[in-house]
């Protein structure tokens, strides 16, 4: 792909000596940055870093406390995200900010509705659904524009909010990892999206925790440590091993840890399982200690069977048979009792409570374990919490902070703990790793191994097929409600993979 | 990684414009300081304070409940319709119970019936003002005998020493109230379930027993604030509930008990209630009128309200 980067002008946007404090925590320290129009510039930094502090201060969302914002090389201050929209900027926030029991087209056209009429204006809904239908289309996506969005998986949710950014006529695209539940296909759509709005001379901000993206769609790179600016570079003069080396302070030895390990006997086998409208007909095993992958494209039904193994959607069909007896989870309760963990795909919706502290959010699935004589422990509560948070190295100031506070990926984080508070002896992990920069990425991992070789089986689930082959022990392939493939982990490729998928 | 926290002021705002109102109002009105005055007021501010717990509870399952005003006026004529009965004290719990299941009755509407609480209530808010007016006339009950008004008027009237009864019974259930919600797996669980019913029901949480409980928790505080204001009253009243719903609801939200669920508890019960009371009791010391006083009140509770949703906002 040809790059044309005019660095000979002056930026669109330069920020000066940004500064962001938070009770407890400086989110930016004297962050200098400058965009230029028909860039695509990659923001890149660890979990906490500052990158989604940077874009709200951009959005209008927060103030700075220091330092100065010029636009077109005049100060500007922008007040609110009312202002930023006039301003020509549009914001595909990392935590989807789309209206549930609205439809496509009204969350698309949130706020700025196109209207008919001369005395009495009306709202042209004809115009918004085919406008919708219109963007969607270019996008290739799927989606009927009069679906209601809590209906909706949270892939779909990524690409209506993407598609609402793009539907603005708009000088500035920022995307605070726009990928994180993309398909393949959708990505590369979006790429091509991208790099035609570049052509347009829009200047495009780019953030993600996927770093090979860096090299395809970006033009230059700028990495945030710890809220501080380390430095820019454009892309060809940089190695990826130096981005990450820029973004941890260290280097990454290996991606995917992965050992051989014994593997023990079946714990839980799945037998012809089936969910009316989601899958048919699913039959595995899962043995001790073993990690099993299952791969597929988003919307294969991974995340329904998930759910059915976990009793939280009925099935009409097969039955599971969990260490040596057939049973039956009625609701999440009885498969959290039988020693079953589940980390769901949609955190924020179904794991995360936003208003409530670190400390509550990881032990709110095995509450009865800090039952002692008079009620709830507070303090063994607070040590168990500090422990998971110390382990999985995560950016809070307390453990009585606030879950919705913390950076996205160390909500993440928070999420995981959660689902390993409750001793599980199977555990399931719906997308372990979105939204987790490259090094927390090896600590899981390394958790994950860890697990296994205390004998826990783990299914995980992931869209990343680098990701499923480095880590799995097996891998099974889903395709539209069916598992299509098996493999050893000595017999998978991507090609292998890929065929069994698509 | 360990950072300092700083600490919030904002929790310290309300406590101190208690404080100044309670200056205030003595400097207009030394007679407002004094210990009859203030016995007096605290009596109000027990009963309010249950009935403002009640509500938190609700408030905190992301619920409401506005059928406590009415279940008020009913148990206070089912306390003495079966103190005629039963005599004082079996009479009393008859009445109490007879409110609860009011309650249990909302939370089984809203949990299994899926009823949204502010239907299932508002529904229970007609159909109990409306068999209380069929069964009373909306006439007074009286007539006790002496001795069960005397065992009646001890819970609303007596003292222990210098303090009012329901004072005593109102500091013991709210150790109680806030033991539980700290404490123990329920209350707990009423702060998850609050903030996200669906994660709740993910992590496994038992919401409908929570929920059913919350209402029958909710209204079974409004029966007791019934029952000690039934007391001092030793009658039946077919409107003593009326004006307390705003109250209760006004008060939790006051003191900083969220409407959206999650956040709040029975130290903001005790703030909402006390500001309201002092409030209430300071502009009758200092000679306003009903009517300017209701008007005052309802302005103090909305500014409150606006105040909780722009936090929640930022
Ligand atoms: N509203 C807030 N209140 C308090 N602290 C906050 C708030 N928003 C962000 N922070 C803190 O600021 C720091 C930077 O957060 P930010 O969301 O910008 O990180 P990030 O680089 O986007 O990380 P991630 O890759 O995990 O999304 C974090 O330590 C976070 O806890
Ligand atoms: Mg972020």
């Amino acid at each position: 792909m040809e790059r044309r980067v005019k660095l000979s002008q002056s930026p669109i946007l330069s920020f000066k000596g940004i500064t962001k404090r938070f009770p407890g925590v400086v989110a930016l320290r004297g962050v200098d940055f400058d965009l230029y129009e028909g860039e695509v510039h990659v923001l890149v930094g660890a979990n906490g870093a500052g990158k989604s502090t940077l874009v709200k201060i951009l959005a209008g969302v927060y103030q700075p406390d220091e330092g100065e914002i010029f636009f077109n090389d005049k100060r500007a201050i922008i007040r609110n995200a009312e202002q930023a929209r006039r301003m020509g900027i549009s914001i595909v926030y990392q935590n989807f900010n789309l209206i549930n029991k609205m439809d496509v087209g009204q969350n698309i056209f949130l706020n700025r509705e196109p209207t008919v009429g001369k005395i009495v204006r009306r709202v042209d809904w004809s115009r918004i659904y085919r406008e919708t239908s219109a963007i969607l289309k270019r996008l290739h996506v799927h989606i009927d524009p009069k679906s209601l969005v809590g209906d909706l998986p949270v892939a779909d949710h990524q690409m209506i909010e993407i598609a609402k950014a793009l539907a603005m006529q708009s000088r500035i695209l920022v995307l605070d990892e726009p990928t994180s539940s993309l398909s393949e296909q959708e990505i590369e759509d979006l790429f091509h999206r991208i790099s035609s709005l570049r052509e347009e001379g829009v200047a495009v901000l780019y953030i993600s925790h996927r770093l090979e993206e860096i090299k395809r769609i970006g033009d230059r790179v700028t990495v945030l440590r710890d809220g501080e600016y380390v430095g820019s570079e454009s892309i060809e003069k940089i190695s990826l091993e130096k981005v990450i080396k820029m973004m941890l302070g260290r280097e990454v030895e290996k991606i995917y840890p992965w050992k051989p390990r014994p593997v023990g006997e079946v714990v839980l086998s799945v037998e012809g399982l089936g969910s009316r409208g989601a899958f048919e007909n699913v039959s595995f095993s899962l043995r001790k200690g073993e990690i099993l992958g299952i791969s597929g494209l988003v919307g294969a039904r991974r995340t329904e069977l998930a759910l059915a193994i976990f009793g939280a959607l009925p099935t009409h069909s097969g039955r599971l048979i969990y260490k040596g007896k057939a049973a039956r989870f009625n609701n999440p309760g009885d498969a959290i009792a039988a020693g079953i963990g589940l980390l769901p795909e949609d955190k924020a919706r179904y794991g995360m409570f936003p208003i409530l502290s670190v400390a509550h959010n990881i032990t709110s699935a095995g509450l009865s374990l800090l039952v002692r004589r008079f009620g709830l422990n507070p303090r063994l509560e607070r040590n168990i919490t500090e422990e998971y948070v110390r382990k999985l190295n995560v950016r809070t100031p307390s453990v009585k902070t606030e879950i919705q506070s913390l950076s996205g990926g160390n909500q993440q984080k928070i999420m995981l703990a959660k689902s390993l508070f409750t001793n599980s002896e199977v555990l399931i992990f719906d997308e372990p790793t979105k939204g987790i920069d490259v090094g927390a990425k090896e600590e899981i991992y390394n958790l994950m191994l860890e697990l296994a070789g205390e004998g826990r089986g783990i299914i995980m689930i992931s869209s990343e097929i680098p990701e499923v082959l480095g880590m799995s022990d097996r891998i099974l392939v889903m395709k539209e409600g069916r598992i299509t493939a098996e493999f050893d982990r000595e017999n998978a490729t991507q090609e292998k993979i890929l065929e069994a998928a698509l | 990684m360990k950072l300092p926290v700083r600490i919030d002021w904002s929790k310290f705002g309300l406590p101190a414009a208690f404080f100044v109102m309670l200056i205030i109002f003595t400097v207009i009105n030394p007679a407002f300081f004094s210990a009859r005055n203030m016995i007096q007021t605290t009596r109000q501010g027990a009963i309010l304070f249950l009935i403002v717990s009640g509500q938190t509870f609700a408030l905190l399952a992301r619920g409401i409940d506005l059928s406590q005003g009415s279940v008020m006026s009913l148990v206070s004529i089912a306390t003495i319709s079966s103190i005629y009965v039963l005599g004082a004290y079996a009479g009393s719990i008859a009445g109490i119970l007879f409110g609860a299941m009011c309650g249990f009755i909302n939370g089984m509407l809203i949990a299994f019936l899926g009823i949204p609480p502010i239907l299932a209530t508002l529904g229970m808010l007609f159909v109990v003002s409306g068999v209380e007016l069929v069964y009373t006339g909306g006439v007074t009950l009286t007539n006790l005998s002496d001795i069960d008004q005397g065992r009646l008027f001890w819970f609303g009237g007596g003292m222990i020493g210098p303090v009012p009864v329901p004072v005593i019974f109102a500091i013991i259930i709210g150790f109680l109230l806030y033991y539980i919600l700290k404490y123990t797996l329920f209350g707990r669980q009423i702060y998850l379930i609050g903030t996200n019913a669906d994660a709740s029901s993910l992590a496994g949480l038992p919401i409908k027993r929570v929920i059913v409980l919350v209402y029958t928790v909710s209204a079974l505080l409004a029966s007791l604030g019934a029952f000690f204001l039934t007391a001092r009253l030793s009658m039946g009243f077919p409107q003593l509930g009326e004006a307390w719903l705003v109250l209760a609801i006004g008060g939790a939200v006051l003191g900083g008990t969220s409407v959206f669920g999650g956040k709040g508890g029975v130290w903001e019960a005790l703030l909402g209630c006390l500001v309201i009371v002092f409030l209430d009791n300071g502009l009758i010391v200092s000679g306003v009128s009903t009517f300017a006083r209701e008007a005052i009140i309802g302005v103090v509770i909305i500014v409150a309200c606006l105040g909780s949703v722009i936090k929640r906002r930022v």
